[in-house]
């Protein structure tokens, strides 16, 4: 390599990227320096991806010098950028799933002997990438049948085995267990060991203080400043991102807890949940704790009636919901803002007006006819109470940012004014400012009496927020304490299944070494919970 | 925010229908221009656009439920066959079977039946719509075959003389009021309604319909009687023009519906389309059939043409929706 000393991999000063009507980076200077980590924060819009779409040569810069090894390139395509070994792997994964892991890494690169594939040379080279990668599955494993933590492990073995010296990582944990992010941690870490920089780009501060050398803030197209994550503070960090400081993420003022409102018990479908039972009342914030795929999406996906359960009632405000009947539930006061908000919650093509008042619809007409003045008239209402940020309402939801379409969503539901409310890792993938206003939004609603139910699987949140918690393992209600004085320690044991075992406990890990592509519960439900659960997939694809 | 950066042929095919709009005024023009001189006929006359609406009525009036059904991201190919079934039957219900002008509302009634068959098939037991119509459409064609066993059919009764020459104020024919009314009612029930507007949800994302409620296979199997209905009116339509039914008289009729209802925006992959771009989308097709018999072109020649027009704007609509940046 040419630069053995503490010269940077990668400059660039001053760059510019202007789309027309829109000046996305005004002058970014940024450095990557051989065997670090360095993160790229910035919320939503602030011209992260802009950034990396430069830096890997998906787009060209308009002004500014982008330096490689101290020579100026202008690269016209990512092929030029992975010729001088700076790749990325994407938050959307490009796994082909009917190939296998071999066929995955080397795609579009395959060893070649003469015209023909080097069909040994690639198995052999596959064995040593994954043993890079600590992944111990057989390289003609189909890659639809690894878990998404492994599939994202392919990805990254992509780049090394184009000899990547620079790594961007954009948003890696999103769909990851706990168990399957600390592993990518540890990889990432050897890859760091090996001179290999990695520039991580993520919404989880936490993980990026714990794993980052410097940290560079970027700002509406300008980047605001470029530290040592030693002498940076996440409170400074998100001072910094949103341009003022935020006092308090969290807002939970106390309410006034009334009646039971909603309240559960025996639900069992077997094999997925089991006898679970709990409340809420009016006024108040529960929060659902569990590992991804312990169940908790899917107890709130059956109360709802989008899946079937077939022992145990629900009772909200004094009236048993009928089994598999979303209107009924949604008629008696029950709201639902889903985990994935692009496939369960919005219609993307359709506009903001039409996704924001889809539920209220029958309420806004006479005789089915529906009244537009007041269908606009309730949705600038709810645009401006809640501050979704966009140009018009006649705007496609697409086109907005991640926290913009998830209030969106909240003002959906909240236009029925919903007795109880369920929302379903409402701040996933969205920025800080975007977490603050919707944890504001909540802490309003539960004032006014509803009742809400936060499911999440950051503890933070949960104890930001609720008033309550219910931990599920395994599909079991494992915990049920009141927030105040608790430690969050005894939240995760709860969650991991100690609490309420007996002593002996169950082990926090997923039991027994299974097999490395029958992963426990934990993953494989992951992949399940994206796609729909099996019985809520064949619901209507009519 | 990159609104520059698409290419002029996406802006293009963006304006849903808009584009197909342009292209038929081009078409008008120049036409109106050669034919003179290729045959001698003048095309941009009252009475020419009369006898385009007339040929078109009833391909117009399937088009109206078409275009619900393919909002919703589903499709209906028994449209020919149900016309055929029904022009036939309401032949024979007003002649041979001595039903007079009630033909008109028992043929209406077949045409509920039919609809409500694949509306059944397609969304009770969540069969994939293509194949399933596909399925109907050889049962309703053979069943007008066996009805009949391959002869022509007269019907003639008084009312079908007034739908079939009558004129409204002695200028517009009674079949092309009668689309006018389909194409109100429709719109109307596409854009302004409850039901309409779910439509629309459940064909840009069905997994999210379900998770607001719409009873989304109810909701299906409507447009797919609604459907029916169209093709029963259209039915009497034509068969108050022709005063004959044959069982080929709907033959591969379905391809024209489509055509028109791709034409004029319409997404063939759901939630996106409108009744008044399908306006536009058979207009087209009626102009430019009538178009190229001026110039003298032989109908294997058009439906050749028809068929390229139909790939290159389903291409366009795909591309568009591939691009669309969701």
């Amino acid at each position: 390599m040419p630069n053995g000393e503490l010269g940077d991999l990668l400059e660039l000063r001053g760059i510019e990227k202007e789309f027309p009507g829109v000046k996305a980076l005004k002058g970014v200077s940024f450095t990557v320096r051989p065997g670090e980590i360095h993160a790229l924060c910035g919320e939503n819009g602030a011209g992260k991806s802009t950034l990396i779409k430069v830096i890997t040569g998906a787009h060209a810069h308009n002004a500014g010098e982008y330096l490689v090894d101290g020579k100026e390139v202008h690269f016209s395509s990512t092929d030029e950028a992975i010729g001088l070994g700076i790749s990325c792997v994407y938050q959307e994964l490009s796994i082909a799933p009917q190939l296998d892991v071999a066929q995955n890494l080397y795609i579009g690169n395959l060893p070649r002997k003469g015209r023909l594939i080097d069909h040994k040379k690639l198995y052999a080279e596959t064995s040593r990438i994954l043993a890079q990668l600590d992944l111990d599955v057989p390289p003609k494993t189909p890659a639809g049948e690894l878990s998404v933590g492994q599939q994202q492990m392919i990805e990254i073995g992509r780049a090394l085995t184009r000899n990547a010296r620079c790594i961007i990582m954009d948003e890696p944990t999103s769909s990851l267990s706990e168990k399957e992010a600390d592993t990518l941690f540890g990889i990432i870490r050897k890859l760091k060991a090996r001179g290999i920089a990695i520039v991580y780009i993520s919404h989880k501060l936490d993980e990026v203080m714990m794993l980052s050398d410097r940290i560079t803030v970027i700002r509406d197209g300008e980047n605001i400043v470029t530290q040592d994550t030693s002498k940076t503070t996440q409170d400074g960090l998100i001072a910094h991102m949103i341009g003022r400081s935020l006092e308090n993420m969290y807002r939970k003022d106390p309410t006034e807890i009334g009646d039971v409102m909603l309240s559960v018990s025996g639900l069992t479908r077997p094999g997925v949940f089991t006898d679970v039972g709990f409340n809420v009342r009016r006024g108040e914030v529960v929060g659902f704790f569990g590992l991804v795929g312990a169940g908790r999406s899917e107890i709130m996906r059956a109360l709802f009636g989008v899946d079937r359960y077939t022992e145990g009632e629900v009772v909200l405000d004094g009236k048993r919901l009928r089994a598999g009947d979303p209107p009924g539930a949604i008629r008696s006061g029950l709201g639902f803002c889903t985990e994935d908000r692009k496939k369960e919650g919005l219609m993307l093509r359709l506009t903001i007006l039409l996704n924001a008042t889809l539920v209220k619809l029958p309420l806004m007409s006479k005789y089915g006819v529906i009244d537009r003045a007041k269908q606009r008239e309730e949705a600038h209402r709810y645009v401006e109470s809640i501050s979704i940020k966009c140009p018009s309402v006649h705007q496609k939801a697409g086109n907005l940012s991640g926290g913009n379409q998830q209030k969106v969503v909240l003002a959906k539901w909240l236009m029925l004014a919903p007795k109880v409310l369920i929302v379903d890792e409402p701040t996933r993938g969205i920025d800080v400012g975007s977490k603050a206003e919707i944890y504001g939004i909540l802490n309003e609603l539960a004032k006014d009496g509803m009742g809400i139910i936060v499911v999440s699987s950051e503890i933070e949140e949960i104890m930001g927020v609720c008033d309550r918690v219910i931990t599920v393992f395994e599909g079991r209600v494992t915990g049920d304490f009141p927030v105040e004085g608790l430690s969050s320690d005894r939240v995760l044991a709860a969650a991991l299944g100690k609490a309420m075992a007996q002593p002996t406990g169950l082990p926090a890990a997923p039991p027994d070494g299974a097999g490395a592509h029958t992963e426990d519960t934990a993953p494989a439900t992951t992949v399940e919970a994206a796609a729909g659960t099996p019985d809520g997939q064949g619901g209507d694809e009519a | 925010m990159t609104k520059d950066k698409q290419s002029p042929l996406r802006w293009f095919f963006s304006l849903s229908g808009s584009g197909v709009f342009v292209a038929l005024l081009v078409f008008i023009a120049l036409v109106s221009i050669a034919a003179p001189r290729v045959t001698g006929g003048q095309f941009f006359t009252w009475s020419n656009i009369i006898q385009v609406f007339r040929q078109q009525t009833y391909i117009g009036i399937i088009a109206c439920g078409m275009t619900l059904v393919i909002i919703t991201g589903n499709i209906d190919l028994s449209v020919g066959s149900q016309l055929t079934l029904m022009t036939v039957l309401c032949a024979q219900f007003s002649n041979a079977w001595g039903f007079g002008n009630w033909a008109l509302p028992l043929t209406l009634l077949v045409g509920v039946t039919c609809g409500l068959t694949n509306g059944l098939l397609v969304s009770g037991l969540k069969l994939n719509s293509f194949i399933t119509t596909l399925g109907t459409s050889s049962i309703f064609g053979a069943l007008a075959l066996i009805l009949v066993s391959g002869h022509t059919l007269r019907a003639k009764t008084a009312l079908f003389d007034v739908i079939g020459t009558g004129m409204v104020l002695g200028l517009i024919p009674v079949p092309v009021v009668i689309l006018l009314a389909v194409v109100a009612v429709f719109a109307f029930l596409a854009g302004r309604t409850v039901f309409g507007q779910r439509l629309y949800a459940i064909g840009a994302n069905p997994v999210a319909a379900r998770f607001t409620g719409i009873k989304s296979r109810r909701e299906v199997a409507i447009t797919y009687v609604l459907n029916g209905i169209c093709c029963a009116i259209a039915a009497i339509v034509l068969l108050a023009r022709s005063e004959s039914a044959n069982p080929q008289i709907g033959g591969s009729k379905e391809m024209d519906v489509i055509l028109a209802v791709v034409l004029g925006g319409t997404s063939i992959l759901g939630g996106k389309g409108s009744v008044w771009g399908t306006v536009i989308g058979f207009l087209f097709i009626g102009f430019m059939s009538s178009g190229f018999s001026f110039l003298a072109f032989s109908q294997y020649t058009q439906w050749v043409i028809m068929g390229v027009i139909l790939l290159v704007a389903l291409a366009a609509d795909l591309y568009s929706e591939k691009r669309g940046g969701v």
